[in-house]
This record gives structure tokens, sequence and C-alpha cells, in this order.
């Protein structure tokens, strides 16, 4: 029989309720406490990308409507590593393959910029959508995975007690703690993440939207410029 | 497929991670125990001590005082009239209705046939007390005032009862239940099982047997540990402990001397054998 019943505050701690816990809390507890990790990898990681991707795609908006020659402003700022720039990009490409030949159809050229410039947008938030939906995840199953831990651990708590034939509060407790501690784990885990992935996702749905209004601009640019060339 | 801005941050949250549970891991955060929450303390308990004696009071063995004054016999009712008389004749009085001789069958007013056994055949009663005495054993009815009371109260000096209240004969179970209850209460406060609380040690009965001074004292050498119960494989190694739990807890200065009725002590807890139950109230 252990003699952990007079518990101090070091045998409450995390480590320890982990080293007395069943190898299935265990188990639930270590992967509870990679996805934290991982989650709150992604929301620095991808808050920092989103952050810095943001200014700098009001910069580079900025300056392209500064721009007298488009371009000339792609050739010169097309490689950069920015979903507007991307989708300038496809834009432009479309623009000089559609435009290269002797015949022009107008409309069909003005559909299929805005059909191309659409697929990038639609590319690049794919791109960044990615791991937003392992935030997602994490958020809505980390509880019930945390949840699964602490049944388990009260099944055996209560196993326990009918092996030991006595239902102190002693023999109990420490089961009891263990199998509560691996749903807070679960909600230590799911809370940042399901907070995270609310902000990101309407992070993302501004991006969009952005995207769609510089892309529109870019559009109504071409088209104005094809109705010029007629 | 990881982003430099996802390494960075996968680098942050891991030493993130492990800073917090680290810090917890240490106490950090940690609440104080302010309670103390330990096991309650033991309940002392007989369970073997049964009523082999008597421990009924002894009856009283004085006679009654003997009479002085001649006895006189039982207060009696005069007998009623006699249903056969017709005649509207006024219902006499009782001195001169006694004389008449009342008629043998019983009469059916009177509902008692203890009284009716002895009042027909006593016209007399002031004179003819014995015959009615002999039929039944009445309780002595004499007065204690003789002729010569007026003498003095010299003659009435001798002592009317002994005085001595009725002691039991032994000191009986229940007795000896309140004393171990008085002792469990006494001892209760110094019985600390310490870190053996909670774990099967709890199932060590330690019997213990005490034979305190008159004062209440018990030394090292007034102390017995008697045996032990409940005794198995997954707790055999704390015999010892438990043993050493149960004399500290009658030795600690703290619970001692015993203050118990000390007209229980000859018999009582003059050697008294206890067991300790440490899960009495688990």
């Amino acid at each position: 029989m252990d003699l952990f019943v007079n518990s101090d505050a070091a045998t409450l701690s995390p480590v320890g309720l982990f080293l007395q816990a069943d190898w299935v809390v265990k188990m639930v507890m270590l992967g509870l406490l990679a996805a934290s990790i991982w989650s709150w990898a992604i929301i620095i990681g991808f808050g920092s990308t989103l952050n810095r991707m943001a200014r700098r795609s009001a910069q580079y908006e900025a300056d392209f409507w500064k721009a007298q020659d488009i371009d000339r402003f792609h050739d010169a700022n097309g490689r950069v590593d920015l979903p507007a720039a991307r989708v300038l990009d496809a834009g432009v490409r479309e623009w000089r393959r559609s435009t290269a030949g002797k015949r022009v159809d107008r409309d069909g050229i003005r559909s299929r910029l805005h059909m191309t410039m659409a697929a990038a947008i639609g590319a690049e938030i794919d791109k960044l959508s990615g791991r937003l939906t392992f935030l997602a995840t994490i958020g809505s199953v980390a509880p019930f995975v945390g949840l699964f831990g602490t049944v388990w651990g009260i099944m055996r708590a209560f196993t326990g007690i009918a092996a030991e034939k006595s239902s102190s509060i002693a023999v109990v407790a420490p089961g009891i703690a263990e199998a509560l501690f691996a749903t807070a784990i679960g909600l230590f885990a799911a809370i940042p993440a399901v907070i995270a992935y609310n902000r990101f996702s309407h992070s993302l749905d501004r991006l969009e939207a952005r995207l769609g209004r510089f892309a529109d601009g870019f559009h109504a640019t071409l088209s104005r410029e094809l109705d010029a060339e007629a | 497929m990881m982003s430099r801005a996802e390494k960075t941050g996968l680098g942050v949250a891991f030493s993130g991670h492990v800073l917090l549970f680290g810090l917890l891991s240490v106490g950090f955060l940690a609440t104080p125990n302010p309670m103390k929450l330990r096991n309650d303390p033991v309940e002392v308990q007989f369970v073997d001590e049964i009523g082999l004696k008597s421990a009924f009071p002894k009856p009283a063995i004085e006679e009654p005082a003997p009479s002085i004054a001649p006895e006189i016999g039982m207060a009696q009712d005069s007998p009623p009239p006699a249903p056969t008389a017709a005649e509207p004749a006024p219902p006499a009085p009782a001195p001169r209705a006694a004389p008449q001789p009342a008629p043998v069958k019983p009469t059916p007013q009177k509902p008692t046939p203890a009284r009716q056994a002895s009042a027909p055949p006593s016209r007399n009663p002031a004179r003819d007390v014995g015959s009615a005495r002999a039929e039944t054993p009445q309780p002595r009815r004499g007065s204690l005032l003789g002729d010569d009371f007026r003498k003095g109260l010299a003659a009435t000096a001798r002592r009317q009862a002994t005085g001595d209240t009725p002691r039991a004969a032994v000191v009986g179970p229940q007795a000896l239940a309140s004393l171990g209850a008085a002792i469990a209460r006494q001892i209760r406060p110094c019985y600390d099982l310490g870190p053996l609380g909670g774990t099967a040690a709890m199932d060590i009965v330690v019997k213990v047997r005490l034979q305190p001074t008159r004062e209440g004292v018990v030394t090292r050498q007034r102390l017995e540990i008697a045996g032990f119960s409940g005794v198995d494989g997954s707790n055999s190694m704390y015999q010892a402990r438990m043993a050493e739990v149960a004399r500290n807890a009658v030795l600690n200065p703290r619970c001692s001397p015993l203050e118990l009725p000390a007209e229980l002590y000859e018999g009582g807890w003059q050697d008294i054998t206890l067991n300790f139950i440490p899960r009495q109230l688990g």
C-alpha cells in the first residue's frame, strides 16, 4: 500500500499526479499535453504570421495603388511572399496571356481574370486555414479526451475501493485527483484553442474580404484598360 | 512544412509548458493545507466484555422494624344490609348493624373476593386477629409507638437503616463500557496515527492491558500489549508501529493520569484491557 495518503502539496503536483496515474490516463495526459503545446505553437506562430502579413499587405496595396505602371510594379514586386502579391501575379499573368494573341475577346478576358484571381485568393486562404482546422479539432475534442481519462481514472479508483474494502477519503482521493487532472489538462488545451480559433477565423475572413476587394479593384483597372484599348 | 514563425511558436509553446508545469510541480500556487487534513483519532471500544457475573445491587437485608403496639386487623367495611329485608326499614348505622348475622351466601355487590374471604367470619374484628392472619399472611400493621412512648426517645434510638448504599457485587459490563468510553475520551487527543492513517495499518486492532494505580497513573511497567487482531499479509509490517502508537497514546503525559470514578477501581479499571480500533470512525 502506498503512503500517499496524508498528501502534501508535492504529491498533488502535476508530476506526482501523472506518475500515480494508470497508463491509459497517462497516455491521455501526454496526448493532451502534446496537443496543448502544438496548439500554442500554432497560436503563436500563426498569430505573428497573420499580423505581419496584414501589415505588409496593407503597405503593398498602398504601394500598388500609388504605382503608375502596373507592369513595372509587377516586375519589381511580383515575387514578394504575400497573398496580395500572388493575386496580383495571377491577374497580370492571365492578362498577358490573354492579350498576347491577335484577337481579343473582352468578355472572355474579364471572366478569366475574375476566375484566376478568385482562384488565387481561394488558394491563399486554404493555405492559411490549414492550421486553423487543427485548432478547431483540439478545441472540440480535447475536453472529451480529458473526460475519457477522468472516467477511466474514476473507474480505476472505484476498483481500488473494492479491492481495499475501504471507502475512506484517503483511499479514494488520490485516484479521483489524478482522474480529474486529465480533464483539467483537456480544458487547459481546449480553451485557448477555441479562443484562438474564433479569433483567427475572423482574421482570415477579413483577409479574404480584403484580398477580394484588392482583386476587384485590380480587375476594374484591367477592365478599364481593355475598354481603352478598344 | 513548418514555417519559421511556426517553429518559433513551437519553441515558445514548449518552453512555456515546461516552465508552467515545472512551477506547479515545485509547489507554485499550491494551496496550503490549513485544516491539517488528518484522519480522525480512534475510538476505544470493548468488544469481548460480557456479563458473566451479576452486577445487580445487593438486596437490602435489614429486617423491618418490629411492632411494639398490639397489632390490629385490617380495616373492614361493615356488612351491607341483607337483601332479604323487604320492609322499608331505614338503613341502620354501622355499629348497630354489626351484630346482625350475615347470611352465608356471598353478597353480589362486593366484587373483591379477597376481602370477603376474611370478612364474614370475623364478627369482632378487634379481638379476633389471629385467625385472620393465619389464613393470609399480611404485612404487619403494628404501630411503632408503644404504650410507653412517653417515657422518652431513648428506646427508639436504634438505627432505622444501615446507611450503606447497596453496592454492586462486581463491576458489570455496562460500567466497564462507560469506563472504556471515558478512557477513550481521555486518550483520544494523544492517539496520533501520523503517516499510518488511512493505510492498511488501520485494520490492526491492538489489545492493551492497563493496570493503573489508584491515582490513574499508568507507567510503562503497568502497560502491556496483550495482542493484536486484524493483522494480515498487507499490514503485518505495521504491527509494531501500531503497538507503539497505542502505547504512546496511553503514556503521553498530556493524557495522563486517567481521571476515572474511584468507586469503580477495584474490579473495574484496576486491571482493564482495551482494544484500540483505529477504523472505528472510518
